[in-house]
C-alpha cells in the first residue's frame, strides 16, 4: 500500500515528493490521509467516504464520549460544566456564555436553544483547536460564531437543533469585484468536510491537519 | 408603503447582539423568523427636528417607550445605518436589492428585502453601520 506524506512542506512540487511506505499489521486501523496527495502546493482530496477523516484532531472515542453525554443535557449550566471537562484551553468561550445568557431577556425572547448549544459545543469540539470565533446570540436563542479577516473574507456560523447549522462565508473573488457568498445549511460533520474540500478550513483550525 | 430613499435610521441593538468589545453584529440585523417578521424596524432620525444625532436618538428613544418598549440594559444602543450608502453598498457587494418604507407611519420604517437568506444581509448591514450609540450615552 501507498501513502504520501502528509507533513511534507507544501513548498516541494510533486517530481519532488517522497513516497512513503506504510505497513500495516492487519489490527492497524488504516490513517486517515489516504488519496491525500502533495501536488503544485496545493492539497487535493480524491476521496471524502472515509468517516473517521472527521476526526482527525480528536480520537474518535472521545468525540463519542461528549457527543453522547451532551446529548442527555437539559440546561445551559449543565451543558459548560460537561463541556468545560471534555474542552482544553478555552474558558474565554464558556465565560462567553454566561456573559451572553445572563443578558439575554427570556421574558421578552424566545428561550435560549438548548439545542442550538449543544450544535454549536459539538461542532466546536469536533473542530478542537479553533480560533477565538466572535459568539453572539440572536433573538431567537440561537448561538452564532464568526471568524472574520476582513468584510469580505468571513465565516458565520448559526446554529440549529439536531447537529446542524446555517452558514454564509463571503470570500474575495480571483474572477470579479463582487465577492464570492456561499450560503446554506447542513449538517455539522458535513460542514467540517465542506470546509475541509473548500481550503478553508484553516481559517477557523489551528489543528496540526487539514482533514 | 412609501419609499424613502434618503437619511439616517436608527436600529435598537439588544446587547447580545454586540460583539465582546461591544459593536454591533450581524444579529442587529437579523429577521426573527419565528415571528415571521418580514422586515427590519427602523426609525428614521430626520423625522425628529433636533440639531444633533444624540438628541434625535433620545427623541427614538422615547418614541419606543411610548409604543410600549421597554429599555432594560444600558448595554444595548442604537446602530445608524444611511440609506442610500447602504442600498448602494448591499447592490455592489451581492447584487441585491434592500428597500426602506415607511411601516404605518414615520418615523417607523422597514428595512425589507427578498433575499434568498438573512445571512449575507446581516452581514452586509452591519458593514454598513457608521456609528454606535450606546444607551448608556443617551
Amino acid at each position: 500500500m501507498t501513502y504520501y506524506d502528509f507533513n511534507t512542506p507544501f513548498s516541494i512540487t510533486e517530481r519532488e515528493t517522497p513516497e512513503i511506505f506504510l505497513f500495516l499489521s492487519s489490527d492497524q486501523k488504516a490513517p486517515f490521509y489516504t488519496k491525500k496527495i502533495v501536488h503544485n502546493n496545493e492539497l487535493f482530496y480524491f476521496e471524502f467516504s472515509n468517516p473517521s477523516q472527521t476526526y482527525s484532531d480528536i480520537t474518535e472515542s472521545e468525540f463519542n464520549k461528549f457527543r453522547n453525554k451532551l446529548k442527555n443535557v437539559m440546561n445551559l449550566n449543565e451543558a459548560l460544566t460537561l463541556a468545560e471537562s471534555f474542552f482544553s484551553d478555552a474558558q474565554y468561550l464558556f465565560k462567553r456564555i454566561k456573559e451572553l445568557s445572563d443578558m439575554f431577556d427570556e421574558e421578552e425572547d424566545s428561550p435560549i436553544s438548548i439545542d442550538s448549544l449543544k450544535s454549536m459545543l459539538t461542532f466546536l469540539f469536533l473542530i478542537n483547536e479553533f480560533f477565538k470565533p466572535i459568539l453572539t446570540l440572536n433573538e431567537s436563542g440561537m448561538f452564532h460564531t464568526s471568524w472574520k479577516k476582513d468584510n469580505n473574507n468571513l465565516i458565520t456560523l448559526r446554529f440549529k437543533e439536531e447537529e446542524s447549522l446555517d452558514y454564509v462565508i463571503f470570500r474575495d473573488s480571483r474572477h470579479g469585484k463582487k465577492p464570492i457568498i456561499l450560503n446554506g445549511n447542513m449538517n455539522i460533520f458535513d460542514f467540517k468536510e465542506y470546509l475541509v474540500k473548500l481550503y478553508l478550513y484553516f481559517e477557523i483550525s489551528k489543528g496540526k491537519n487539514n482533514d | 408603503m412609501t419609499e424613502i430613499d434618503h437619511g439616517t435610521v436608527a436600529r435598537y441593538c439588544k446587547p447580545y447582539f454586540l460583539d465582546e468589545n461591544g459593536n454591533p453584529t450581524a444579529r442587529c440585523f437579523e429577521l426573527r423568523k419565528n415571528r415571521n417578521e418580514k422586515y427590519l424596524s427602523v426609525c428614521l432620525l430626520e423625522f425628529f427636528d433636533k440639531p444633533t444625532e444624540k438628541e434625535k436618538l433620545v427623541d427614538v428613544k422615547n418614541f419606543m417607550e411610548k409604543n410600549g418598549f421597554s429599555f432594560k440594559s444600558k448595554a444595548a444602543g442604537f446602530a445608524l445605518l444611511d440609506i442610500e450608502k447602504s442600498k448602494e453598498y448591499i447592490f455592489q457587494k451581492i447584487s441585491e436589492k434592500i428597500s426602506y418604507r415607511e411601516v404605518n407611519s414615520l418615523p417607523h420604517c422597514g428595512i425589507f428585502h427578498e433575499s434568498y437568506g438573512d445571512l449575507p444581509i446581516a452581514e452586509r448591514l452591519a458593514q454598513c453601520v457608521k456609528i454606535f450609540y450606546s444607551m448608556k450615552n443617551l
